[in-house]
């Protein structure tokens, strides 16, 4: 997802002018990862939700003080509340991402496997990331997706930041055997932090 | 991070979590930005100044304010002279207007209404409606993290960035008596794990500078996350 880097600050205090253009800008950086998350934990509502949320996001931006982590997640728990607000949350699992897991799940042949990997867009891998419980599936959207470190994951969860670690690594774990469609226990805890740690580097 | 439960076969599957993070951190989709004219329509619409009220508005404002003017000198005058609440004929009034006071007669808030409240409060621009009918006053429903701009975002353990607090992300009428902001946090983190007494005077503090008790979790959610950033 696109990230404006050391234009955030300058991109952001034009927005808290009121300049639209900024806006944009820091909309189109921003939303994505925002309705991605949302997605994960309301489903069909996520749309819904991201527009309640970018509401409130805008009254407060003109005293918003902080980095583009800062901001992403500033979004995410507005939105998770939100969505806890409107009642969506409890919903949990959101219907329309188990609608087709048949594409991930049921690969077994290494060639078949292959051809998921490359196949594999976000919009699958949302889909993949919904099989897995509600509360793993929130937890690897805001590492992965909002790019959350774990410390501030568990606060906002209310569990601890190795729990979230750990947590974290084993859906990663799992989502990778059921892409991959092997039954046997692999060794991804390499991979898992290195693909997390080259994603938001 | 190493994990005692998994060892062994070696991976083919690395690739699978490295395709599974590069789908779900891959550029937005025209789909994902669709919204973009609506969401910049929304963002204009709440950036625009409140419309400036009429001329009949403000005569309407200038009349009330008279009005009140009015009744407050009446009023002060009839405490004076003692003649609020009695039916006034010529042959009572008294002969002379320094009669002094009575003593009793007129509770003193009486005596001092030069500014009614409701004709204050009616006259304060602040409740006006904004474009989306929201008033301009209603505080956001998150708090604003505040972090220096520039600090790493790699790890919320690094104090590479310090914090400007600004725990208000709205001025309120009570923002001033605000305890300080490492006081709010600390309040915070006892609050999230559920050791803060909700009757105690810290818990009323964050109310407070939450804006409401409904605001009080996203505000120490969004006060500690931008604490974990500096």
């Amino acid at each position: 997802v696109g990230e404006l880097g050391e234009r955030f600050q300058a991109v952001l205090a034009d927005a808290a002018d009121g300049d639209s253009g900024a806006f944009a800008e820091l909309w189109r950086a921003t939303h994505p990862p925002l309705l991605r998350y949302l997605r994960v934990i309301v489903g069909d509502a996520a749309e819904d939700v991201a527009s309640e949320t970018w509401l409130k996001a805008m009254r407060g931006l003109p005293s918003f003080v902080g980095d583009e982590p800062s901001f992403r997640g500033w979004l995410s728990v507005i939105g998770r509340n939100v969505a806890r607000d409107l009642g969506r949350y409890a919903a949990r699992r959101p219907e329309t991402l188990l609608a087709d897991p048949e594409p991930v799940r049921h690969v077994t042949a290494p060639d078949a496997a292959d051809q998921a990997l490359e196949r594999l867009g976000t919009e699958r891998a949302l889909r993949l990331l919904a099989t897995l419980p509600p509360a793993q599936a929130e937890l690897v959207a805001l590492r992965v997706i909002v790019g959350l470190e774990p410390a501030e994951i568990a606060l906002i969860v209310g569990r601890n930041a190795g729990a979230v670690r750990v947590t974290v690594h084993r859906a990663l774990v799992t989502l990778a055997r059921t892409l991959a469609g092997a039954g046997d226990v692999v060794d991804v805890t390499t991979t898992t932090e290195e693909a997390l740690t080259r994603r938001h580097d | 991070m190493t994990d005692p439960t998994h060892h062994s076969t070696p991976a083919p599957d690395d690739d699978a979590v490295r395709q599974i993070v590069d789908a779900l951190t891959a550029p937005a989709t025209p789909e994902e930005l669709a919204d973009e004219p609506r969401y910049v329509t929304m963002f204009t619409a709440l950036a625009a100044p409140p419309p400036a009220p009429s001329r009949r508005r403000l005569r309407g404002r200038f009349v009330l304010a008279g009005a009140a003017a009015a009744l407050a000198v009446t009023g002060t005058a009839a405490a004076v002279t003692g003649m609020i609440g009695r039916t006034t004929t010529p042959s009572e009034r008294p002969p002379t207007t320094s009669a002094p006071p009575p003593k009793t007669s007129v509770p003193p808030a009486s005596r001092v209404s030069s500014t009614p409240p409701s004709v204050h409060s009616s006259a304060d621009p602040a409740g006006t409606p904004t474009p989306m009918g929201r008033p301009t006053t209603s505080p956001p429903a998150a708090p604003v993290p505040s972090a220096t701009p520039g600090g790493s975002a790699t790890s919320p353990s690094t104090p590479s960035r310090s914090l400007q607090p600004s725990p208000s992300p709205t001025p309120t009428p009570s923002s001033e008596k605000h305890p300080p902001v490492s006081a709010l946090r600390a309040s915070c983190g006892a609050y999230l794990e559920g050791e803060l007494e909700e009757d105690g005077k810290k818990y009323r503090e964050l109310v407070e500078a939450a804006g409401g008790a409904d605001h009080v979790r996203e505000y120490c959610e969004a006060l500690v996350v931008s604490r974990s950033h500096s």
